[in-house]
């Protein structure tokens, strides 16, 4: 019995530390779709081109861990901006569709040319702490963490408190929420929308990238899966934590992935995606706003390229 | 053939609806009246069936249609419009009419006289998103006399209309009415309710505070206040 | 026709049923990234009326289209209430694990002392059906068109009929299409219902063409193409997600013009496009553009 509670702790802890992973894509997500009220397809590829300029550069110019990571940071804000000029500043706002199939292509594009600039299947990519190829395990009493996942559960507190207090407490922030609150009203208040959105999207992405490189060198690895994978891991736990919500993007990550590694451990792998898909189906079902979201957002929610009704 | 009972109505704890009870005859046209945020819109969504009262009752032909689906209500013979017009805007003049003819047997040719009748018979093939905001009433006006309604709801049928424009649409609306259909206006043109309506109807705060003739409305003291602001 | 050409004619038919199925959902307003769930359906219950119950091809794939529409009907009643994204990330969840439980799923029988069937991720062996029944390419490709121009016109009478504003009503305004009599839930729901027999028809002639099928085949790629094929091609008329497939397989595919640069280009000219054209080629506009400029248009008949 006693090795059964030990294995249920356990995992639970490996599901926050993994969790915290999601919750990071998670919080990127909800602040792009909170400020544009349109899905950015294009956000896990955004992350994916950051982590591949790092990777690259690790890789052809001897950088180290530090360097990739400010790299894999420099490159998804870079990529997100080509995304939010072609793909959303470029598309009228009542066009969502639109700007989702775009963004969508974009996704497409951004990985075939990461696949052009690195064709294998998989990459090498640093240690965080460099010399330890099985990553830093720390044993507690019975238990073990691993310290790359502690950072990871760190970062993703201290971001989404970041976050947090930058929107409720600095100029920029409230003027970030007026301009998704009432976009004319802010424009008419002298908020520059424009130059707003284009600076939360490059915020999305600096927190994605942060993602995508704690992700990489916890890995210790790059694949070309990384683009869908994290799109997948981080719309699921904005939505299960509820759309728009920074508190619900925390916990909707915290929430998959504490499921995930239980469903792991006793179905394994495949059964783990099942549960994960089925759980958000459930949950879209019996209470669309998410675990956090506001009552009011489910359903309300505009009808796609929906004219001046 | 319609009476409205004890109805009440709120949002977030803000009460839009407060007891409104009122009846309306058949072939009746009642102007109702109010400042802004009264609760007129809130009125007709309620009595649509787009809002779901937290008391009271509304009876069309002495049935109970509140809890009803607004297209299960539209059916009994209720149509509406909107204040800030609502069309099919990517399909054509022609197609809104003949989306809102009742049957699989549409006639287009009636729906084409429709729009002659409200005067944009050369717009037939023309967006909706494309028309000037008064050929946009216009079509709204042929689209809801297209379902042949017994009873008419029309939210600022003259509303940002000019003056011309206005008397136009009195007169068509007018003639609507002597064709048997009983309706609601709410308009905030006065000359356009006196036009049409011998009997208005009040709002205040969600609340009925006068019923009767429009002199003796306009005449209540708590009418006046209601427009002119809490001193008058 | 050499070889090539018939595979690439028989891949745009049997792509645009699904391209079809997202279409007819775009009309009615909502965007659903889950029609490769139901071609997935159709594939393997169509492959398994063949191969394992020993049935015939037509009667495989009016089962797999059912089975697909069964489906449908099921997640649509669950997803009624949803809207716009909601909506969108509820089918996907539903079509992931159904790729998943295809993953899962093993049920082998033996024929012909062969183990036949799904098999896991090893995928569906064996849907030999047509190379059994001596139905050439030519033929199969014969069938895909028939199918396929049969339910071209029954969308072209569609949009004509009552039934076909009905749908645009809804995706349009649902509350005002409610205020017209439409009872918008049960249009829905028969809209996701028709919209998975379609992608499930689809899927039954998938596998039977290339006799092998494996979950990952079914992935969230080919239901976001389906989708952007409608929007490509525009939303206006059926014709739309057709001219949206054949640009994308039939044009940059097969064309091997831009080999390895395929999606770089095949990305730009959709995000420009749609900056031109929000609601792709053949939009509402266009359509009714040449509608009245047809004899039997709406000026004509005034």
């Amino acid at each position: 019995m006693g090795g059964r509670l030990i294995d249920a702790v356990q995992n639970t802890l490996d599901g926050l530390m993994v969790g915290s992973s999601y919750a990071l894509l998670a919080l990127g997500f909800t602040l792009t779709f909170g400020v544009m009220r349109r899905l950015n397809l294009a956000y896990g590829a955004t992350i994916m081109a950051g982590v591949y300029l790092g990777t690259w550069l690790t890789l052809e110019h001897d950088a180290g861990v530090a360097a990739g990571g400010s790299a894999a940071v420099g490159g998804a804000i870079l990529a997100s901006l080509y995304v939010e000029r072609l793909c959303f500043a470029s598309l009228p706002e009542r066009a969502a569709l639109a700007s989702m199939v775009s963004s969508f292509a974009v996704w497409m594009q951004l990985e075939e040319a990461a696949m052009l600039a690195l064709p294998r299947h998989t990459y090498p990519f640093p240690a965080l702490v460099s010399g330890e190829p099985l990553g830093v395990v720390l044993p507690w009493g019975a238990l073990a963490l691993r310290l790359e996942y502690l950072v990871m559960l760190g970062s993703a507190m201290a971001i989404g408190a970041g976050l947090y207090f930058v929107l409720q407490h600095t100029r920029f922030g409230r003027a970030l929420r007026a301009t998704t609150d009432n976009a004319l009203g802010a424009r008419l208040l002298g908020i520059e929308v424009g130059a707003m959105r284009m600076r939360a999207f490059a915020l999305a992405a600096a927190v994605g990238g942060i993602a995508g490189f704690l992700i990489a060198a916890t890995d210790q690895q790059v694949t070309p899966m990384l683009g869908m994978w994290t799109t997948i891991k981080g719309l699921v736990a904005m939505m299960l934590g509820g759309l728009g919500s920074l508190r619900g993007a925390v916990a909707g990550g915290l929430l998959l992935g504490v499921v995930e590694a239980h469903a792991q451990w006793y179905f394994g792998p495949q059964v783990r995606d099942l549960v994960a898909f089925l759980l958000l189906f459930a949950c879209l079902a019996v209470r669309p706003a998410g675990l956090l979201g506001s009552a009011r957002a489910g359903g309300s929610h505009r009808p796609p390229g929906g004219g001046r009704g | 053939m319609l009476r409205v009972d004890d109805l009440g109505v709120h949002f977030n704890g803000v009460r839009a609806l407060d007891r409104v009870g009122f009846t309306l005859a058949a072939g009746e046209a009642l102007g109702l009246i109010g400042p802004n945020g009264s609760g007129k819109t809130t009125l007709f969504d309620a009595i649509c069936g787009l809002v779901a009262p937290d008391s009271g009752r509304v009876l069309f032909d002495g049935e109970q249609i509140t809890g009803q689906s607004a297209h299960a209500i539209a059916r009994r013979g209720i149509a509406r419009t909107f204040q800030g017009v609502r069309l099919f805007e990517r399909m054509t003049a022609l197609e809104n009419v003949r989306c809102a003819q009742p049957g699989a047997t549409a006639q287009r040719g009636e729906a084409g006289r429709l729009l002659e009748q409200v005067g944009i018979g050369q717009f037939g093939g023309v967006l909706a998103e494309d028309l000037p905001l008064a050929a946009r009433r216009r079509l709204e006006l042929a689209r809801v006399l297209a379902r042949r309604p017994r009873l008419l709801l029309l939210d600022e049928p003259a509303g940002a209309m000019t003056q011309a424009e206005t008397i136009e649409m009195a007169q068509l609306l007018r003639s609507v009415h002597t064709g048997g259909c009983a309706m609601i206006v709410v308009e905030h043109r006065i000359e356009l309710v006196a036009e049409i309506c011998p009997r208005v109807l009040a709002l205040d705060c969600g609340r009925v505070v006068a019923d009767g003739s429009l002199d003796a409305v306009l005449a209540d003291a708590r009418v006046r206040s209601a427009y002119l602001g809490v001193a008058g | 026709m050499d070889e090539f050409t018939v595979g690439v004619l028989s891949n745009v038919g049997m792509i645009s049923f699904l391209a079809l199925s997202a279409y007819l959902l775009l009309v009615t307003g909502e965007i659903s990234f889950g029609q490769q769930g139901f071609f997935a359906i159709g594939a393997y219950s169509a492959g398994i009326g063949t191969a394992l119950w020993g049935w015939p091809l037509g009667v495989a794939l009016a089962w797999g289209a059912a089975a697909a529409a069964g489906a449908a009907a099921l997640v649509g009643a669950l997803t009624l209430r949803l809207r716009g994204l909601y909506f969108a990330v509820a089918t996907l969840a539903f079509a992931e694990a159904v790729r998943i439980t295809f993953e899962l799923l093993r049920y082998q029988v033996e024929i012909d002392g062969e183990p036949a069937g799904p098999n896991g991720t090893e995928g569906f062996r064996g849907i030999r059906y047509v190379l059994e029944h001596d139905i050439g390419p030519m033929q199969y490709l014969g069938l895909i068109y028939g199918l396929l121009a049969a339910v071209l016109a029954l969308f072209l009478w569609l949009e004509r009929a009552r039934i076909g504003r009905v749908l645009r009503m809804i995706g349009e305004d649902p509350a005002l299409a409610a205020m017209q009599g439409v009872d918008v839930a049960r249009a829905k729901l028969a809209a996701a219902t028709a919209a998975g027999a379609l992608a499930g028809l689809g899927g039954g002639l998938y596998a039977h063409l290339t006799t092998y099928v494996e979950p990952r085949n079914f992935d969230v790629m080919l239901g976001v193409h389906s989708l952007a094929y409608g929007l490509i091609g525009g939303l206006g008329t059926a014709f739309g997600p057709l001219l949206g497939v054949a640009i994308d397989i039939g044009l940059l595919e097969s064309t091997r013009w831009f080999s390895g640069y395929r999606m770089i280009v095949f990305g730009g000219l959709v995000a420009v496009l749609l900056i031109l054209r929000p609601r792709g080629l053949l939009d509402e506009r266009l359509v009714q553009r040449l509608r009245s400029g047809w004899p039997f248009g709406v000026h004509a008949a005034r």
